[in-house]
C-alpha cells in the first residue's frame, strides 16, 4: 500500500480512528494487525520474512540476556541470519552476475545460476532495525523486550516498515509501552507534516520524474544542458520522493502519539559534505556511524586507518542501497569527497573575508558535490554515468531538449522547487512563523486550504512508487 | 479540540469557495481565450474547424506532415491536430469534436506507429482535454470519467479538473511554445546526435483488442460522414530485422476490410537509409518532414 495511492487515505483514517476509540491495552495488538496488513497489501507471502526476522531476533536477545557466556555466538548468529535473508533477496543476483562476468573476462565459459527473486519492500530498513535492536542488547545500551508482540509492532510498525526512518530501539520501544492520550494538537502537527510530505512528493518527486526519466533512460540522445537539468532536477527528486515519504511517516506516527526520529534537516543547506551526511538520511547515517564507522576504529586512530574507515562506510552505505556497481561508485564517490574533507580541514579552512558570502559559496559548492553524485546513482549503468559525466563537461551550446510535455512541465517544478527551498531556508534559519501551524485559527486554516489547493492544482496523480522502496 | 473543529469547518468551506471562484475563472478563460501551446490544435478543432483535411495522430502526425505544404501544394486547407504522446481516444474524441463542429473534413490522415497499436487505455496525455470536460462534448464526457476513481466524481473539482492543465494554459498564453508552423504542424528541430537504429530482429507484436475496436470505430465514423481515410504507418530508423510485421498485418487488415487506403512507410527511402532524416528513432526532424510531406502530396495528386 503507497502512502499516495487511494486505498491507503482510507486505511489511515479508519486505523486512527479505531486506534483511539480502542482500550490501551488493545491498541499495540490492533497497530501490529494494522501493520501486517499494510505490508501484506503488496506481497502477503514476503510478510513471513518479517516474521522469521522478527521472532529469531526477539529470542535471541532473550537468551543473550539469560545466556551471557553465549552473548557473542548468538548475536552473530542472528547478524548472520538477518544478513542472509537480505543476502539472498538483495545480493544474490548481483554477485552471481559479478562471478559470471569476473569468469568470462577470464576466458572461463561456466554457466553460474541467475538468481532473479522479487525484493521485498522495506526488506533493507527492517533488517537494519533489527540488526541495530541486537547490538544494543548486546552492547546493553537496551534492556531486551520482554513482549514479542510488542517486538514484532516495533519492527513492523506500519509508517515507518518500508523505507524507514530506521528507528532505534531506544527510542521507539519505549513509546509502545507508554499510555498515549489523545492530543489535537498533535494530531494537527501529524496532519501537516503529512500535507508538506504529499507536497514535496506529488507535486515535486513526481512532476520532475518525466523529464529526469526520459533523459536518464535515454542518455545518448541528450545534450550537457538537458543531462544538467535532469541531473538538477534527480536531485530534488529523491530528496522530495525519500524526504516526502519520511514526513509523511513521521506525521503520520505523530497521529497516534508516537515520535519518530528525523530523517532529514535542510539537506541542501549543509556547509560541506560532512554536514551533508549529518542532514540526509539522518537515521542511515546515524546508524551506520554507531554499528560500522565507530566499531572499526573511527576517527581516532591513525590517518590511513581512519580514511580506510570512512571509504568502508560509505561502501556499505552505497551496497545497503542497492546491488548495483553504480550505488557502489556512489558510495565510494562520497567515501572520496569525506577523505578529502578530513584532509582539507586538516589544513585548515580557506576563509574568504566573508562569512555570508563564504557560506553561500560553501552551500553551492556542496550542492554541485552532492548533485554529481546523484548522476552515479540514477544512471542505469556505469557507462551512462560515464557518458553523463562527458556530456555535462562539455555543455554543447544546442537547444535544451524537451521530452514530448514541453516546457510547461520544466517551469511548474522549477517554481515549486523555489517554494520548497523558501521553506528550507526558513527552517535553517529557525524562523518560527508557521503558517500552517500559526496559533490564529483563521490563519493556519487559509493556509491548510491554500496548500491543498496547490497540491491539487500541481501533483501528478499517477501514483508512483517511492524511489526508497526498492531498498 | 475546539481548534482542531473549527479549523476542519473552515478548511471545508473554504476549499469548496475557491474550487467554484477557480472554476468558474478557469472556464472563463478557456470559452472565451484562444489558448496557446497544446491548446492551439485543440481550441482550432473544437471551435474554429473548417478544413479539407485533417491530419491525426500523436507526435509522429504533428512532426511528419507539413500542413501548411499540403495545403500550398494541394490548394485546400489542411490541418495539423497530431498531438504529443497521445493515444487513440485523442484521435477519435478530436475527429469527432470535427465532425460535431457540422463542417467535417473530406480526408482524414491517420498517422500511427506499430508499438502505438498494441497498447491500451487512454494514456495520461488524455488529461490535455480535462479544461474542456462538461463543456458539451459527450465524447470528453465519456471518456475522461472511464478510469477516475469513484466513477469520475473528482471531475467535478475544477481543482481537480485543472491540475497542472492551469499552468500550462497560463504559461502559454505569455510565452511562445517554441517552433509552431502553420496549421498546427511543429517541426523537430535537426539533433545533436543523429540516432542509432532500433528495434530487436524478432519483434512479433500484435494489436491489442481495444486499439483494434477504436480502430474500427474510427473508420465507421469516417464512412458515415463521407470522409475520405488514410491510415499510414509513419517512418522509423529501424534495426534491419525489425519489421512488426504482426500488428502491421493486422492493421492493413482492419482497413483493406473497411476500404480504407493504407501506407506501410516505416521503411520508406530515403528514410530507412538516412539517419541524418530523424531527430530520434521515431521522429522525422524538419529536414525529414518537407520530404515526407512531398511524398504526401505526390500520392494525394495521384
Amino acid at each position: 500500500m503507497l502512502f499516495n495511492s487511494l486505498p491507503f487515505l482510507l486505511f489511515f483514517p479508519v486505523v486512527v480512528l479505531i486506534y483511539w476509540v480502542l482500550p490501551c491495552r488493545w491498541r499495540n495488538m490492533f497497530l501490529l494487525v494494522a501493520s501486517y496488513y499494510f505490508y501484506m497489501n503488496w506481497e502477503p507471502v514476503y510478510a513471513v520474512l518479517i516474521l522469521l526476522s522478527s521472532v529469531t531476533t526477539w529470542g535471541a536477545a532473550r537468551l543473550m540476556v539469560r545466556y551471557e557466556s553465549r552473548a557473542r555466538v548468538l548475536l552473530v548468529t542472528t547478524l548472520l541470519l538477518n544478513i542472509g535473508i537480505l543476502f539472498v533477496y538483495k545480493y544474490m543476483g548481483f554477485v552471481t552476475q559479478a562471478v559470471h562476468d569476473l569468469l568470462g573476462m577470464l576466458g572461463i565459459a561456466m554457466q553460474v545460476p541467475q538468481f532473479e527473486l522479487l525484493l521485498p519492500v522495506g526488506i533493507s530498513f527492517y533488517t537494519f532495525q533489527a540488526i541495530g535492536y541486537m547490538m544494543d542488547v548486546y552492547r546493553r545500551t537496551i534492556r531486551p523486550e520482554s513482549s514479542l508482540m510488542t517486538y514484532c509492532l516495533f519492527v513492523s510498525f506500519f509508517p515507518q516498515l518500508v523505507a524507514g526512518p530506521i528507528e532505534r530501539a531506544k527510542n521507539l520501544l519505549p513509546q509502545f509501552h507508554e499510555r498515549h492520550r489523545f492530543d489535537a494538537g498533535l494530531l494537527m502537527t501529524g496532519l501537516n507534516m503529512m500535507l508538506w510530505g504529499y507536497f514535496m512528493k506529488l507535486c515535486i518527486a513526481e512532476n520532475v520524474a518525466p523529464y529526469v526519466n526520459s533523459v536518464f533512460n535515454n542518455i545518448g540522445m541528450h545534450n550537457g544542458k538537458s543531462i544538467w537539468l535532469a541531473t538538477f532536477f534527480f536531485t530534488f527528486q529523491i530528496f522530495c520522493d525519500f524526504g516526502g515519504y519520511s514526513l509523511i511517516a513521521i506525521g503520520a506516527a505523530r497521529c497516534m502519539g508516537f515520535r519518530l526520529m528525523q530523517n532529514f534537516r535542510q539537506p541542501y543547506l549543509a556547509r560541506n559534505v560532512q554536514d551533508f551526511w549529518r542532514r540526509w538520511h539522518i537515521s542511515l547515517s546515524s546508524w551506520l556511524t554507531d554499528y560500522v564507522y565507530i566499531p572499526l576504529g573511527g576517527s581516532r586512530c591513525r590517518p590511513l586507518r581512519h580514511h580506510r574507515n570512512l571509504m568502508a562506510t560509505f561502501l556499505v552505505s552505497g551496497l545497503w542501497h542497492g546491488a548495483n556497481w553504480t550505488y557502489v561508485m556512489w558510495g565510494l564517490y562520497h567515501g572520496v569527497l569525506q577523505s578529502c574533507h578530513v584532509v582539507r580541514r586538516r589544513f585548515g579552512r580557506i576563509d574568504l573575508g566573508m562569512r555570508r558570502l563564504s557560506a553561500i559559496v560553501a552551500i553551492a559548492f556542496t550542492f554541485v558535490l552532492s548533485m554529481l553524485g546523484w548522476v552515479l546513482f540514477r544512471a542505469n549503468s556505469l557507462s551512462d554515468a560515464v557518458t553523463a559525466y562527458k556530456k555535462m563537461a562539455s555543455l554543447p551550446g544546442d537547444e535544451m531538449i524537451y521530452n514530448g510535455e514541453g516546457k510547461p512541465e520544466i517551469i511548474l517544478p522549477l517554481l515549486l522547487i523555489a517554494v520548497l527551498m523558501l521553506r528550507e531556508i526558513r527552517n535553517e534559519l529557525n524562523v518560527r512563523v508557521s503558517l500552517t501551524g500559526n496559533r490564529n485559527v483563521l490563519v493556519s486554516a487559509t493556509s491548510i486550504t491554500l496548500l491543498v489547493a496547490v497540491i491539487m492544482l500541481c501533483a501528478r496523480f499517477e501514483g508512483g512508487q517511492f524511489i526508497y522502496f526498492q531498498f | 479540540m475546539r481548534r482542531l473543529l473549527v479549523i476542519s469547518v473552515v478548511f471545508v468551506t473554504l476549499i469548496v469557495v475557491i474550487d467554484i471562484v477557480f472554476g468558474w475563472f478557469a472556464d472563463r478563460q478557456v470559452n472565451k481565450r484562444a489558448l496557446g501551446g497544446d491548446y492551439v490544435q485543440v481550441h482550432h478543432v473544437i471551435n474554429e474547424f473548417d478544413d479539407s483535411v485533417l491530419v491525426l495522430g500523436s507526435s509522429v502526425a504533428l512532426n511528419s506532415i507539413n500542413t501548411k505544404t499540403l495545403s500550398d501544394s494541394l490548394g485546400l486547407s489542411a490541418y495539423n491536430c497530431g498531438a504529443n504522446g497521445q493515444e487513440f481516444p485523442f484521435h477519435t474524441t478530436m475527429l469527432k469534436a470535427a465532425v460535431g463542429s457540422g463542417r467535417a473534413p473530406g480526408r482524414v490522415i491517420l498517422c500511427v506507429t506499430p508499438l502505438g497499436m498494441t497498447t491500451t487505455g487512454r494514456g495520461s496525455r488524455y488529461s490535455l482535454l480535462t479544461p474542456y470536460y462538461g463543456h458539451g462534448i459527450a465524447d470528453i464526457d465519456s471518456v475522461m470519467q472511464t478510469g477516475e476513481v469513484a466513477g469520475g466524481y473528482l471531475l467535478n473539482s475544477s481543482l481537480y479538473r485543472y491540475n497542472r492543465m492551469w499552468f500550462r494554459i497560463l504559461l502559454y498564453s505569455v510565452m511562445s511554445p517554441g517552433v509552431v508552423g502553420e496549421n498546427g504542424f511543429i517541426a523537430k528541430p535537426v539533433p545533436p546526435e543523429f540516432p542509432a537504429r532500433f528495434g530487436e530482429d524478432d519483434v512479433t507484436v500484435r494489436m491489442s483488442d481495444e486499439r483494434r475496436r477504436e480502430l474500427i470505430e474510427f473508420v465507421d465514423i469516417c464512412r458515415d460522414n463521407g470522409i475520405a481515410l488514410w491510415v499510414i504507418v509513419t517512418p522509423q530508423y529501424l534495426a534491419s530485422g525489425t519489421n512488426y510485421s504482426g500488428v502491421i498485418d493486422e492493421i492493413m487488415a482492419v482497413c483493406d476490410s473497411c476500404g480504407v487506403g493504407f501506407y506501410n512507410d516505416l521503411r520508406l527511402e530515403p528514410f530507412n537509409s538516412d539517419s541524418t532524416l530523424f531527430y530520434d528513432k521515431e521522429h522525422i526532424n524538419i529536414n525529414g518532414s518537407a520530404i515526407y510531406t512531398d511524398t504526401i502530396v505526390h500520392r494525394l495528386l495521384r
